[in-house]
C-alpha cells in the first residue's frame, strides 16, 4: 500500500476524490440545498410569489397534447411552458405569421 | 497478511504496466473519461432540475384551478373564488392572469410570458427582494409598471426607468415602465417574464373585470390538497385542477424523457468504448507476450497473470470513471457550454442562464457501476488469453 502511495497512483485517486468532494460541498451549499443556499431561497421566493411558473425550458414534444395522457400532460397550459414545436403551438393566429403578431419596443428613459 | 501483500504486489505490478504501456492505457482512458463525463453532466443537470422541482413543491399553491372551454384552457370566472373559498380546508384563493408573447429576435423564435399578479392578495415572499437585481418589485398600487426577467431585459436592452411598448396586430397593446429586473440566479423561473399588475394584464389580453387565467388555491394544510382538488373537480363543470404534486411530476417526467433519450445515445458510446477496451486488451504485443512468458517461467501462476491483467482494467476503469465524473461535474457547474441547448430542451430560444446542478450519492454510485463493471467484465477473456500464454513458445519467439 505504501508502495502505491509512493507510486502516486493512490495519491492521484485521492486528489480526484478531494476535488470532487470540495466541488460537491460547494455546489450543495451554493446551488441546491434550500437551508444553506441563498440561490435556492431566491428561486423559491419567485416560485412562491408567482404561484408556480413553469420552468421556461423543456424538451420539445413533452408539451404537446396527447389525449392518452390525460388532462395534466400539457405544459403549455402553464405560464412559461410554451413550446415552439409545431404540434405544441397554442398561440399562433390563423392566417398570420406568428413573428409578426407581436412587437415589443423599448423607449429609453 | 501474506495474501494481502501478494495482491498488493500484483496491484503495483499492474499499475507499473499501465505506466510502461502508457500509449495503450491512454487509448482506453481518454474515451472512457469522455463517455463518463457525458453521462455525469447529463445526470447531474437533470438531477438539478428534478431536485429544484421537488423543493418548489412546498412553495407552490396547493391547487391551481383552470377553466376548460371546448377542451382547451380558457378564461375562468372570478365568481368561482367565493364558491371555492367555501370548500372546507381552503385558506385563500388568488386570481392570476397570464398569456404568451411570441416574438422574433433576429432569426430566433422566442416566447415570453406576460403575467399579471394580484399583489394585494398574493403571498409575497419576504426573500423576494433578494431576487431583484435592479429596481424593486411591484407594489399593490403600481399600474402600467413591469418587472422583467433578465432574459427579456437583455434581449431588448431594457433597463429600470425605460418604457416597453408591446403591440399586436389584433389590436392589443400596452405600455409599461420597467421598475425592476430579476437577477441571474432566478432566471430558471423568470427569464421570460414580464410581470405586471393583474389589472394591466387583464387590459392587455382583453379580459373583463371578472375573468382571470387561473385561480391559485392555498389549503390550510398541504395534506388537504388532494381533498380540495377532488372537491373542486367534482363540484364545478368544465374545471380542471392541477395539484402542486402534479406540476412537480411534470418537470420530473419531462426531464426524465430527455435524460432517457440521452441515455440511449450514451449506451451506444459506452459499447464503442467497451469494444475499444476489448480490442486493446486482446491484442498482446510481442514484448508483452515475452514478458508474461518470463513471469511464468520464474514461477508466476496463470491465476496471478489473470489477476494482474484484471487489476490493470480495474485501475483504468476506476481512474477513468473518477476523472470522467469530475470532468462532467465541472462541466455541469459551468452550465454545459456548447451543448446546453440539448440539455435544457428549448434553451436555445432563451439567453444562457445558470442551471441547478445536483450531485447525489445514488448518481455517483450508479456512474461508478456503469463505468467499472462492464470494462472489468469485458477484460476477463483477454486476461485469460494472456494468462494461458505458453512460456516456452513466447520466450523463443
Amino acid at each position: 500500500m505504501v508502495q502505491l502511495f509512493r507510486n502516486k497512483y493512490l495519491l492521484r485517486i485521492l486528489f480526484i476524490f478531494i476535488i470532487f468532494t470540495a466541488l460537491y460541498l460547494y455546489n450543495d451549499h451554493i446551488s441546491t440545498n434550500y437551508r444553506n443556499s441563498k440561490n435556492t431561497q431566491m428561486r423559491m421566493a419567485v416560485v412562491e410569489t408567482l404561484g408556480g411558473p413553469a420552468i421556461p425550458i423543456i424538451a420539445q414534444c413533452c408539451t404537446s397534447r396527447n389525449l392518452s395522457e390525460g388532462m395534466y400532460a400539457r405544459r403549455s397550459d402553464l405560464p412559461g411552458g410554451f413550446c415552439f414545436h409545431s404540434d405544441c403551438d397554442v398561440v399562433v393566429t390563423p392566417g398570420l405569421k406568428h413573428e409578426k403578431t407581436f412587437t415589443l419596443k423599448v423607449i429609453k428613459k | 497478511m501474506s495474501k494481502i501483500a501478494g495482491h498488493s504486489n500484483l496491484l503495483i505490478m499492474a499499475y507499473q504496466n499501465l505506466i510502461r504501456y502508457r500509449g495503450k492505457s491512454l487509448a482506453i482512458l481518454i474515451p472512457l473519461i469522455t463517455v463518463m463525463a457525458a453521462a455525469s453532466f447529463m445526470m447531474f443537470t437533470r438531477g438539478g432540475f428534478v431536485k429544484d422541482a421537488q423543493i418548489a413543491k412546498q412553495f407552490l399553491p396547493d391547487v391551481t384551478v383552470q377553466a376548460i372551454e371546448a377542451g382547451r384552457v380558457g378564461k375562468i370566472s372570478l365568481g368561482l373564488i367565493k364558491k371555492i373559498e367555501d370548500i372546507p380546508h381552503v385558506k385563500k384563493v388568488v386570481a392570476r392572469t397570464w398569456g404568451y408573447l411570441p416574438l422574433k429576435i433576429g432569426s430566433v423564435d422566442t416566447a415570453y410570458t406576460l403575467m399579471g399578479l394580484d399583489i394585494d392578495n398574493l403571498f409575497v415572499s419576504s426573500k423576494l427582494p433578494w431576487a431583484i437585481e435592479k429596481g424593486a418589485f411591484l407594489t399593490a398600487e403600481d399600474r402600467r409598471k413591469a418587472v422583467l426577467g433578465q432574459g427579456v431585459a437583455l434581449s431588448f436592452n431594457a433597463d429600470v426607468g425605460d418604457k416597453i411598448q408591446i403591440k399586436d396586430t389584433l389590436g392589443n397593446k400596452g405600455e409599461f415602465e420597467v421598475v425592476g429586473i430579476f437577477n441571474n440566479t432566478v432566471q430558471i423561473y423568470s427569464t421570460d417574464l414580464i410581470l405586471v399588475s393583474i389589472d394591466d394584464a387583464r387590459g392587455f389580453f382583453n379580459y373583463s373585470k371578472d375573468e382571470a387565467s387561473d385561480l391559485l388555491v392555498y389549503a390550510d394544510n398541504p395534506e388537504n390538497a388532494d381533498l380540495i382538488a377532488r372537491e373542486i373537480a367534482g363540484r364545478f363543470r368544465n374545471i380542471r385542477v392541477l395539484t402542486g404534486k402534479s406540476l412537480t411530476d411534470l418537470v420530473t417526467e419531462a426531464f426524465g424523457r430527455r435524460g432517457g433519450t440521452f441515455q440511449a445515445m450514451w449506451l451506444i458510446l459506452l459499447v464503442t468504448v467497451l469494444l475499444l477496451v476489448w480490442a486493446q486488451s486482446a491484442h498482446i504485443s510481442v514484448d508483452m507476450s515475452r514478458e508474461i512468458g518470463i513471469l511464468k517461467a520464474v514461477g508466476w501462476q496463470t491465476g496471478e497473470i489473470i489477476e494482474m491483467k484484471m487489476m490493470e482494467s480495474l485501475i483504468l476503469s476506476i481512474g477513468g470513471t473518477s476523472a470522467g465524473i469530475l470532468a462532467g461535474f465541472v462541466y455541469a457547474l459551468m452550465g454545459t457550454p456548447g451543448i446546453s441547448g440539448y440539455c435544457l430542451g428549448c434553451a436555445s430560444i432563451y439567453p444562457k442562464f445558470p442551471v441547478p446542478v445536483n450531485c447525489d450519492f445514488s448518481s455517483v454510485a450508479l456512474l461508478f457501476i456503469l463505468g467499472i463493471l462492464p470494462i472489468t467484465a469485458i477484460s476477463a477473456i483477454p486476461a485469460w488469453l494472456a494468462g494461458i500464454v505458453d512460456p516456452d513458445d513466447t520466450i523463443r519467439r
